[in-house]
């Protein structure tokens, strides 16, 4: 382990020796210093950078992929109990304000309308939708 | 042994540790290794007295390598500091914590050092979270350089390389604001997986910052600070780790009051040095700025304030479009154009008229004639050839190798914790990493970040950037936030600086007074 550690090292070294000697004028490569990609990847496609109600709707879909993860029994709704074995404390937590009509089960419908009312209290009327 | 600090009392009484320990021990646990047959046997970590620690477990950075077993203990040493004329007594505690994913039971023992304030309530003190990026570093250069009660002192923007330094007490610390925990990345440090897991299962943007999640939560948990704000402090790569941090600690029902995106790149998809065919309008008014500060930039602005300003309005109009034109059909700019970045900037004309798509390496090598500028400080600089550029970032140079040995002496001579194996400062994973998140091949963290305002619309934003940074451009922090719309709790703070802009003296106190306001706007 010592030795492998110790390899580790010394190979990381050489690289940075290496880079550094560079020839003539050429400036070294730096080491792939933060932040950094390998080479394969500096040609990712373009990809659209969604803001405004698209970035929201990116956002609801991130939530919405956990709840129905959460969803065992695929019913639509959530008991708290299935929150809680699932990880969704945020749904734990909140479950008696989300689930205003006291049924027991949360839709994601539900959450939404709780996320937007939070929202409107904390941002104001100006609070994106 | 008895120790009066409330911190003691939650964290878990010293002879429970050993006991602790010892039946870890039982099982079998220490480090270990991919075909590692030599794996010592663990003897259980003395609790010295003095509070020391002595960690008899080799821990490895190696991709296959996975601990046993882990025991949770940690050097404790108590510590005073004066700030802003008042008595800080505090204490340091030095160790690991197992973070285990309560869905997968996938577990790493992450390696931290917390400075939490005595006499305190655990729930009346914000809790911050501090780590660096990469990926693949470990997080002393917040740890040393920034908000910790010991600081090392650059001289950056100077392009001397510093000596053999010790830490000394930081008058910029946040301890008098927040109780500050900084964490290293599974793989660096003194960080690894637990078995089943190999280290290189968390060697991926989801993977990563689920351990983190994972880890906070067992601090919380530890320490009794539920009560207690949660604050994520993440630099560069730690940011948009933080994004997906946020998300996932708030999914979980852990409540995120503020966080702090140190130099960011939130979305990789839009930094023209990540991926070269992508516009660098992000990057203008960094060039500008960097320009400026060498005097090349005509007429010399009066106040660079609204230099900057009409530098980005026209980075995101006239140049946008011209690039936009010259990435799609290779359609040359007009000459006004490149007139005018060169009038901005002081690059030449002609270099944009060669490529209008002008990267941060360019740049840094064409801006000041015989000499490379640094990516990371573009302010420092040195000649080509001589030992400040010999490894191609005159800024990282400066600092690198004193930051390196005083970590190592900082954490068995003042901390009072050694392992048996070497403190992994840096891991060249990148080749290993899984970079893909949310179906893109690289990361574009805006969307978490917005997953994790929906969950908690009062959560706190501040992004830091350095005017003279040309690794993560300022601009393009603003640009990626800006997607979120308008938030009247996202503040965007901007400094005389680098990457690492605390290195800078008068920077840090700026980042220091911003950074206070910050935590008095925090919510629980």
């Amino acid at each position: 382990m010592m030795n492998k550690l110790l390899l580790m090292t010394i190979l990381a070294l050489s690289t940075a020796t290496a880079s550094a000697a560079g020839n003539g004028n050429e400036p070294p490569v730096p080491a792939c210093a933060d932040p950094c990609v390998p080479q394969r990847l500096r040609h990712a496609p373009a990809t659209p950078a969604a803001s405004g109600a698209a970035l929201q709707q990116q956002a609801v879909a991130k939530l919405r992929q956990r709840f129905s993860e959460a969803d065992l029994d695929a019913n639509g709704a959530l008991t708290r109990d299935e929150a809680r074995k699932a990880g969704l404390g945020w749904v734990v937590n909140h479950f008696a304000e989300i689930d205003s009509a006291g049924s027991g089960k949360v839709t994601f419908e539900d959450m939404r309308r709780y996320m937007a009312k939070r929202r409107k209290q904390a941002l104001g009327p100006a609070a994106p939708q | 042994m008895a120790r009066p600090s409330p911190l003691t009392n939650t964290l878990r009484p010293p002879l429970l540790a050993v006991l602790l320990s010892s039946l870890l021990a039982a099982c079998g646990g220490g480090g270990g290794g991919s075909g590692n047959s030599t794996t010592p046997p663990v003897v259980t970590p003395p609790v010295a007295n003095d509070g020391s620690l002595n960690d008899p477990v080799i821990y490895s950075g190696n991709p296959t390598a996975s601990l046993a077993s882990a025991t949770e203990s940690a050097a404790i040493v108590k510590g005073t500091m004066v700030l802003n004329g008042q008595s800080i007594a505090y204490t340091s505690t030095t160790g690991h914590l197992t973070g285990t994913d309560a869905r997968t039971g996938r577990a790493a023992s992450f390696f931290y050092v917390a400075y939490t304030a005595d006499g305190k309530e655990p729930g009346s003190r914000p809790v911050t979270f501090f780590y660096n990026g990469g990926p693949g570093s470990a997080s002393m250069w917040l740890h040393l350089g920034s908000f910790a009660p010991k600081r090392i002192q650059s001289q950056v923007p100077s392009n001397v390389i510093l000596g053999s330094v010790t830490p000394v007490d930081n008058a910029e610390s946040l301890l008098d604001v927040s109780d500050l925990v900084f964490v290293d990345a599974v793989g660096t440090g003194y960080s690894q997986a637990v078995a089943p897991a190999r280290n290189r299962d968390y060697w991926g943007v989801d993977a990563d910052a689920a351990g983190f999640r994972d880890f906070v939560q067992r601090y919380v948990a530890a320490n009794n600070r539920q009560q207690s704000p949660k604050v994520l402090f993440g630099e560069s790569y730690g940011a948009p780790r933080t994004g997906i941090m946020a998300s996932l600690l708030e999914t979980a029902g852990t409540r995120v009051s503020g966080v702090v995106l140190h130099s960011a790149i939130m979305d990789y998809n839009s930094n023209c040095s990540v991926i070269s065919t992508r516009s660098c309008e992000g990057y203008i008014p960094t060039y500008a700025a960097t320009g400026n500060y060498y005097k090349l930039a005509s007429p010399a602005p009066a106040d660079v304030p609204s230099f900057l300003q009409e530098v980005r309005a026209y980075s995101a109009t006239t140049y946008r479009d011209a690039v936009g034109r010259w990435l799609s059909s290779n359609t040359l700019p007009q000459p006004g154009v490149a007139q005018q970045l060169f009038r901005y900037t002081g690059v030449l004309a002609s270099r944009w008229q060669t490529n209008l798509n002008y990267g941060p390496d360019a740049f840094a090598q064409e801006l000041v004639p015989g000499q490379l500028l640094g990516r990371y400080d573009a302010r420092v600089s040195g000649a080509p050839g001589s030992p400040v550029a010999a490894d191609g970032d005159p800024s990282l140079t400066v600092v690198n190798g004193a930051f390196d040995s005083a970590i190592r002496t900082y954490l068995t001579g003042t901390l009072k914790y050694s392992a048996a194996s070497t403190y992994v400062t840096f891991n060249n994973i990148i080749e290993t990493w899984n970079f893909s998140h949310d179906g893109k091949e690289v990361p574009d963290t805006i969307p978490d970040l917005a997953a994790a305002i929906n969950l908690n619309p009062s959560m706190k934003v501040l992004a830091q950037s350095g005017y003279h940074d040309l690794a993560t451009p300022f601009y393009q922090t603003e640009l990626d936030l800006q997607r979120l719309g308008a938030n009247p709790n996202i503040v965007v703070r901007n400094y005389a600086g680098g990457h690492m802009i605390y290195l800078d003296d008068a920077a840090r106190r700026a980042q220091k007074a911003d950074l206070v306001q910050f935590y008095g706007s925090l919510g629980k």
